[in-house]
């Protein structure tokens, strides 16, 4: 399923539509995609086939919200807690991943006409490299367009980016780029995985579960939380249309609290700038207390001063940041034109069959079924190492041969005797017609 | 066109209003009835001669109904499989009214709960914070629990808690403002960075855990596991952002005459919660 679902409202969604932009309309969303497994344990379906399923719904999702002109959506997609869950899932998961992220890459141009840009929020480096290299190159791929925003919470909790934000910090006071007295709550905000982003308005967590589950602790605390009982492969547009009605009713009273904070935000800074400028003075040391207004002039003076040097550490952050994700990149482009180049190099060999497996098996185990059920000897399938890799497996017992496979080995067994016999026969019948012949 | 719009949009939220006004006041309306079966049933069963003349069915309605108080009164966490240790009263309502956040502080104390924090966005309990303690107080002794008397303490103010007051198990009540929030998360920053100044640590020592630690300063008391949120608006309002990372979220519309069924409701919700921690 692609990313961008092209497709029109029908007439009465896009007159509600019409009708909820006629108020205040969030600004940026974020989605706890809950309910995929419960949805697939409530329609009797694979495991993956619910994550998939969730994944066709985010495409219309986003549809949805760029037809309400909602143009930013953040959406949880795989928490760091998640790889606790059983291998095989977290497998499955990543592969599904992968399978997205490279199809973000072949709808590269669809991604442009409609302006989108990807960000990957998360610690990338819990992944495996061949992910992180695909993610890095979907980002760098749509970086520049700046019509509407998904940002993609992958290998992500809210505490890590937090304390990710503080290393950040920390890191700048001893590049000698900031003081420790300039840390404040605009400059952590900053320097958290979202900082390229207005801070969520509305929030939706799906399936009834009423917590945030480390996803966006930070960002929301004057956000809309909506919380719905549907689970997420059943979201509708009318789910959607109702957690903006409750965002409205809301919003008079968030912008208000908003406000507040805003105000209570500066006079913490004033108040923080205040006591470096008092103890710069005494430390200084000139002792007499200076008057009001040269006092009130040295702090403008020093509030100038620390905005420039955040300014320009965090300019350096993002060119830090910028460039973990272009090396990524180019590392993954010059990866890929290797294996172009030279198809048979062993190594690289070796990481294709490392880094897929799970596909390979699936298309094995059903071309395999397939190959016993319908009938059976005569469509030896192809001779492929595949097919090779299966019968080592099968030989080492890693695959389970299913209990309706005994019949077939019987008639293979009993084809084999057949055969051994028959060659011995025709063997038998040679020698002798050598024997027979005359010499000449 | 869009003046239509927005005349729909218009209606359609005064519509919203007014449906949302109707509930309140049928809530209310019906807790009042409520509350007279209530009274009635528990003067039927003190003086159970005044039943001879019922009949049958109506006794037996009753008599459920009393047993049904009598359990609740006497064993409050009976009927829940499970109990926070930690609790937040998240007050989103611009008239606070004192005397019903002492019943809940004392409510939660009754049914066991250990640490009890009380948040508004506007700081108003942190600044009339003896005001309260007199309610709650006062409630208690209304209630007869004298067993056990709680110590309002700030989250922020340092050593206020004593550490054998935690390890006596005694019930600790925490009013919290959004100076505890951010504030608080900005400040552990600030103080870590001194101490990579100062060449003590170094940016790779923080992590999860250990920015934790540096949150509580030692002391021990858990994340809420549950918020029971009053008011209107749906939103935490800087609500300890760090700790509210697992934490359940219980709407209830207002604090200002709020019941004790409604409190036993709130937390048998919090009961059927199931947490998955990502798996």
């Amino acid at each position: 399923m692609s990313w961008i679902r092209e497709g029109e409202l029908n007439l009465i969604e896009r007159l509600s539509a019409n009708v909820l932009k006629a108020g205040p309309v969030p600004k940026h969303v974020a989605f706890i995609m809950d309910g995929n497994r419960r949805f697939a344990r409530k329609k009797h379906v694979d495991r993956q086939e619910g994550h998939s399923q969730g994944f066709n719904k985010l495409a219309e999702t986003l549809r949805w919200c760029l037809q309400l002109d909602i143009p930013e959506v953040t959406v949880y997609a795989f928490s760091i807690e998640n790889f606790n869950r059983s291998r095989e899932e977290v497998d499955g998961l990543m592969e599904l991943a992968k399978l997205k992220f490279l199809r973000l890459l072949d709808e590269r141009e669809k991604l442009e006409r409609h302006g989108v840009c990807i960000r990957v929020l998360g610690d990338l480096t819990l992944l495996p490299l061949d992910l992180q290299q695909l993610i890095a190159k979907a980002v760098v791929a749509t970086r520049e367009h700046n019509r509407c925003f998904l940002n993609v919470c992958f290998a992500y909790t809210s505490r890590h980016e937090m304390a990710n934000a503080v290393r950040e910090m920390a890191w700048g006071v001893e590049q000698g780029l900031i003081k420790a007295s300039d840390v404040s709550e605009a400059l952590l905000s900053e320097c958290l995985y979202s900082s390229n982003s207005p801070n969520p308005d509305l929030l939706i967590r799906t399936s009834g579960e009423v917590r945030l589950s480390d996803f966006l602790l930070w960002q929301t605390s004057h956000s809309c939380l909506v919380f719905q009982s549907v689970l997420w492969p059943e979201y509708s547009f009318w789910n959607l249309c109702d957690a903006v009605i409750q965002y409205q009713c809301n919003h008079a009273s968030i912008t208000k609290a908003r406000e507040l904070h805003q105000d209570e935000q500066r006079r913490q800074q004033l108040e923080a700038d205040y006591a470096c400028v008092a103890e710069l003075l005494h430390h200084h040391g000139n002792g007499k207390p200076a008057d009001a207004p040269r006092r009130q002039e040295a702090v403008t003076e020093y509030g100038v001063r620390r905005e420039a040097r955040v300014k320009d550490f965090l300019e350096a952050l993002r060119n830090k940041r910028d460039s973990f994700l272009t090396e990524l990149a180019s590392q993954a482009t010059k990866a890929a034109k290797g294996k172009k180049a030279n198809p048979a190099e062993n190594g690289d060999a070796k990481t294709e069959t490392s880094s897929s497996p799970p596909y390979w098996v699936s298309t094995l185990c059903v071309s395999s079924t397939l190959l016993f059920t319908t009938d059976m000897i005569i469509r030896l399938g192809r001779l492929t190492p595949g097919y090779f890799r299966l019968l080592q497996r099968q030989v080492a017992g890693e695959v389970q041969t299913k209990p309706h496979d005994r019949a077939v080995n019987q008639i293979a067994m009993m084809l084999a005797i057949v055969g051994l016999g028959m060659s011995y026969y025709s063997a038998k019948q040679m020698t002798e017609k050598v024997r027979n012949q005359p010499p000449p | 066109m869009a003046l239509v719009y927005e005349l729909v949009w218009r209606m359609l939220h005064v519509l919203l209003h007014i449906h949302r006004t109707m509930v309140t006041s049928l809530r209310v309306l019906l807790r009042n009835w409520n509350g007279q079966t209530w009274k009635r049933a528990v003067a039927a069963l003190l003086t159970p001669t005044t039943l001879a003349g019922f009949p049958d069915t109506k006794k037996k309605l009753v008599l459920e109904i009393g047993k049904r108080a009598r359990s609740r009164c006497l064993r409050p966490s009976g009927f829940l499989e499970k109990l926070p240790v930690h609790i937040g009263l998240l007050i989103v309502e611009e008239q606070p009214s004192y005397t019903d956040i002492a019943n809940l502080v004392v409510w939660c104390m009754a049914v066991g709960i250990s640490y009890v924090s009380v948040y508004d966005n506007h700081g108003v309990f942190r600044k009339n914070d003896t005001l309260l303690l007199e309610k709650i107080v006062r409630q208690q002794d209304r209630l007869g629990l004298d067993d056990s008397k709680y110590n309002v303490e700030f989250l922020s103010n340092g050593n206020a808690v004593h550490q054998d007051q935690i390890v006596s198990g005694q019930p600790v009540v925490k009013v919290l403002s959004p100076e505890d929030g951010k504030h608080s998360i900005v400040q552990a920053a600030r103080r870590f960075c001194r101490s990579v100044e100062k060449k003590e640590r170094t940016s790779k020592d923080i992590d999860v855990p250990m920015f934790d630690a540096l949150l509580r300063e030692s002391k021990n008391i858990p994340d809420p596991e549950l918020v029971m949120k009053f008011g209107p608006v749906d939103s935490t309002l800087g609500f300890l952002p760090w700790h509210i990372r697992l934490t359940e979220f219980v709407c209830l519309p207002s604090h200002i005459d709020v019941s004790y069924e409604d409190f036993l409701v709130a937390l048998q919700r919090y009961a059927t919660c199931e947490q998955r921690q990502g798996k």
